[in-house]
């Protein structure tokens, strides 16, 4: 039982390894109608292929009029918006790309999701309110009661404390933060905070090696656009300037094609040890 | 007797309802007592609950913490050296903003002599014949005043910004863009633009930090960045307050209004800076009667309608989920026959309002910051999301089409300007790096081009008090805005959708 466990398990980390396609290029986003009470989804087309263009992080959606850069790995077993599944690094060009500008009709498959915040809330709140749609039925009043409210405060970090660790990937050229990243590094704050850690941050920029070959190198001052962002992030939410040390990664590494996306990041580990200067060959 | 006429009248005209039975009038007693008109330094009181009368029925205001004597009130004082309150754009009969025709009223009852309007931002541009009707031509067709922006942009922290672009005046039919004293080319570089007074009701809902969206209650969802502090308390604040969220907080708001519409330099103390912020917070405000729906208060109505609802419901809160629905439940209303037949009409109005999705494209600080183009979503669950009062919770700023071209041609009484965006700055995602507006919009505050155009979204309580609609006064009725929304999305709704959303609207 537990050898076939294993084994099985020996051959879907093979499976992934075999079937893991990276791929690496620029396309216009194409759109797909899933139904009246549905949001769109997006693909593309590549290879004579189409392509599901997951973000990695919720609100980093294609955008028409826009090329994308695409990186990360098929997922060939699953389809998505009509595509093969992905998973990986969207990236939006800011340029106008007035020729991405397609919208397929809805083809009768079935409707998508209706994507809201209520269907994704905790089960908590989801009990809660649909208690009070069921009161609002007779009483009306109640439909003005929240659905949708703050999530209850997660307890103090309580002593051991120890090394923590959290990167934040970017997309090509952006500064910009998904909310579960936020989220997180709200999180890794509280924990610097309690025990009185010191938030080592180090920033990078990237390059990226296109399937074409063509190399993609982010704007140099990337980094330490990251880093400040970041440095405004922790300062603006009360950690003081000595408890946070930055290093700004400048050289670019060689890009390979394969998970170059990853790159481009924010590293914070969380030290009780003291600081030396210069750890980082820079 | 005439009153009662008159609405009878009015709400044959706008109700588009079949049946329109004399009772429902009948049911009008006289609510008109007082003047309408509100003189700032008039020894007034401003009482706990007050109606006022509009072309669909009754805005009602609550005045939550109980009566005010005017007199001693700043809000309500002529405290500017030119004879203003803040009252004077902000009465209580256009749902505390000021309407067209309250101020051609206001013309005409004193030859122009009324503070409103005062050289500074009450005409076209200060250098005109003040005596012409024809130098307030935006204020007395649009309830336009002119906002003052220092170029380049200059935030309340007094830190002058970089802009990422150049601008241009293209044309000014206003004059004050290219004058000497006022211009863009002045010693005090300026750029004039043209905005409706926001209405000050409601603005407790408009200050609280948005709830359950973590972690967008400390960051900003456009670029991730924090949000900006008050200054006094070191809290975040929700950046609701203003067509550009200039107005941080309710007291620097104010600070800001008294220096350049009460054109008070000495500014306000601070105890009256806490008098106006208090007043602000109590007041609620709603329609509370509709000429054909009749009563829009009590058990018998959605629960969502009326001023108390605005009392009761939470703060800064989504409302786009099946529960709450923006503006609460109305299938009360569903099935209402007859005489009724306009409630059924509002019921549906609500319905999609919410729900009936349409793409939302190429929307500049909108669509560009996560949430893709197209977003196929409703009026309500796409941007008028906040429950109860329907702004963007977000906060969002957003280029409908409004201040822009190629969505906004028609706008010849407004200036133009061309804006230039430098090479290395990110461009505004669907106009590119050369954009003509008539209000630059948020970017006056960022300097960057990505926020060319952008606007606050407004709340949507009192509106048949306060035409106009958006910032620059675009739609003249709601029937214009609905227009607006269904040319510029492709939305293709219906006859009877139409009506039903306008019918909709002037209840809230
Ligand atoms: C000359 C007319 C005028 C006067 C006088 C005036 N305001 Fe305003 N008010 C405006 C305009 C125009 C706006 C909208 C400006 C914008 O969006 O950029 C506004 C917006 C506001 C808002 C924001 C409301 C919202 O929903 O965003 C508040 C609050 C406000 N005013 C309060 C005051 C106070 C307090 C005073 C007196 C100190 C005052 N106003 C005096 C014209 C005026």
């Amino acid at each position: 039982m537990r050898g076939s466990l294993i084994c099985s398990m020996f051959s879907l980390v093979m499976a992934h390894i075999v079937n893991a396609e990276s791929v690496s290029f620029l396309s216009c986003p194409i759109a797909r109608d899933t139904g009246p009470d549905s949001d769109v989804c997006f693909f593309t087309e590549y290879q004579g292929r189409e392509i599901a263009l997951i973000p990695r992080t919720p609100y980093n959606r294609p955008e028409l009029k826009h090329k994308i850069l695409v990186e990360g790995e098929l997922i060939p077993t699953k389809t998505v918006c009509g595509g093969v599944g992905f998973k990986g690094s969207l990236s939006i060009l800011p340029e106008l790309s007035p020729e991405c500008d397609e919208i397929r009709p809805h083809d009768g498959s079935p409707a998508g999701k209706r994507n809201n915040l209520f269907h994704r809330m905790p089960e908590k709140h989801r009990e809660r309110a649909f208690a009070l749609m069921e009161r609002a039925k007779s009483d009306p009043s109640a439909s003005l009661e929240a659905a949708i409210y703050d999530p209850d405060p997660t307890p103090e970090p309580q002593p051991p404390f120890f090394d923590q660790h959290l990167s934040i990937y970017f997309s090509f050229n952006q500064v910009k933060s998904s909310g579960p990243e936020l989220i997180q590094l709200l999180e890794l704050i509280r924990y610097a905070n309690a025990a009185n850690e010191t938030i080592l941050l180090k920033a990078f920029q990237g390059k990226s090696k296109l399937d074409s070959g063509e190399i993609l190198t982010e704007k140099p001052t990337m980094a330490e656009q990251r880093a400040q962002q970041m440095v405004n992030t922790l300062t603006g939410l009360g950690v003081s300037s000595e408890r946070i040390k930055v290093t700004t990664i400048d050289a670019f590494q060689t890009p390979s094609g394969i998970d170059d996306w990853k790159q481009r990041r924010v590293e914070f580990t969380l030290s009780l040890s003291p600081i030396e200067e210069n750890i980082y060959d820079n | 007797m005439k009153n009662m006429k008159t609405l009878f009248l009015k709400a044959l005209l706008l109700s588009q309802a079949l049946l329109v039975s004399l009772m429902t009038v009948a049911d009008t007693e006289d609510y008109s007592s007082d003047a309408q008109w509100w003189s700032p330094g008039e020894e007034r009181v401003f009482p706990q609950y007050s109606e006022y009368k509009n072309t669909s029925g009754r805005l009602g205001i609550i005045n939550l913490n109980g009566p005010i004597n005017t007199a001693e009130h700043p809000f309500f004082q002529a405290l500017g050296s030119n004879g203003r309150g803040c009252v004077s754009c902000h009465q209580p009969s256009d749902a505390m903003s000021i309407t067209p025709e309250t101020a051609l009223q206001r013309w005409k009852e004193t030859n122009g002599k009324d503070p409103l309007f005062a050289a500074f931002d009450g005409s076209d541009c200060p250098t005109l014949d003040q005596s012409k009707p024809s130098s307030h031509s935006l204020l007395l067709k649009k309830g336009l005043f002119r906002i003052g922006m220092p170029w380049p942009p200059m935030p309340f922290n007094g830190k002058p910004v970089a802009p990422e672009f150049t601008i241009e005046v293209i044309r000014d039919p206003t004059g004050c863009n290219t004058d000497p004293v006022w211009g863009l080319n002045s010693e005090k570089p300026t750029v004039s633009v043209y905005r409706r007074p926001r209405p000050v009701i409601n603005v407790d809902h408009l200050l609280e930090m948005p709830h359950g969206v973590p972690p967008y209650n400390k960051f900003f969802f456009n670029d991730s960045s924090l949000l900006p502090k008050d200054p006094e308390t070191g809290n975040f604040v929700s950046q609701q307050l203003m067509a550009d969220g200039r107005g941080l907080t309710p007291k620097l708001q104010a600070l800001d209004a008294a220096q350049t519409h009460l054109e008070l330099m000495a500014g306000l103390s601070k105890e009256q800076l806490q008098q106006i912020e208090a007043f602000e917070r109590q007041l609620f405000a709603a329609q509370s009667f509709d000429a054909v729906a009749g009563d829009l208060t009590g058990d018998t109505t959605p629960p969502g309608l009326g001023p108390d609802a605005l009392v009761k419901a939470p703060r800064g809160r989504l409302g786009n989920n099946p529960l709450n629905k923006i503006f609460g439940d109305f299938s009360m209303w569903e099935n209402a026959v007859n005489q009724q037949e306009f409630k059924a009409s509002v019921a549906r109005g609500a319905n999609i309002f919410k729900e009936r999705r349409f793409y939302i494209k190429d929307v500049g600080a909108y669509n560009d910051k996560g949430l893709g183009n197209p977003f196929k979503r409703s009026c309500g669950a796409g941007c008028h999301n906040t429950l109860v009062m329907g702004m963007d919770l977000s906060p969002g700023f957003m280029d409908l089409g409004l201040n822009n071209w190629p969505w906004q041609t028609t706008r010849s009484d407004l200036p133009l300007f061309k804006i230039t965006c430098h090479a290395n700055a990110k461009p505004q995602s669907y106009l590119g790096r050369v954009i003509m507006t008539h209000d630059p919009g948020r970017a006056l505050i960022t300097g960057k081009c990505i926020d060319v155009g952008g606007t606050m979204t407004q709340q949507m309580r009192g509106l048949a008090a306060r035409a106009p609609y958006f910032a620059g006064g675009a739609a003249a009725n709601l029937r214009e805005l609905v227009d607006f929304y269904d040319r510029r999305f492709n939305i293709n709704y219906t006859e009877q959708e139409k009506i039903d959303l306008v019918n909709f609207m002037r209840t809230l």
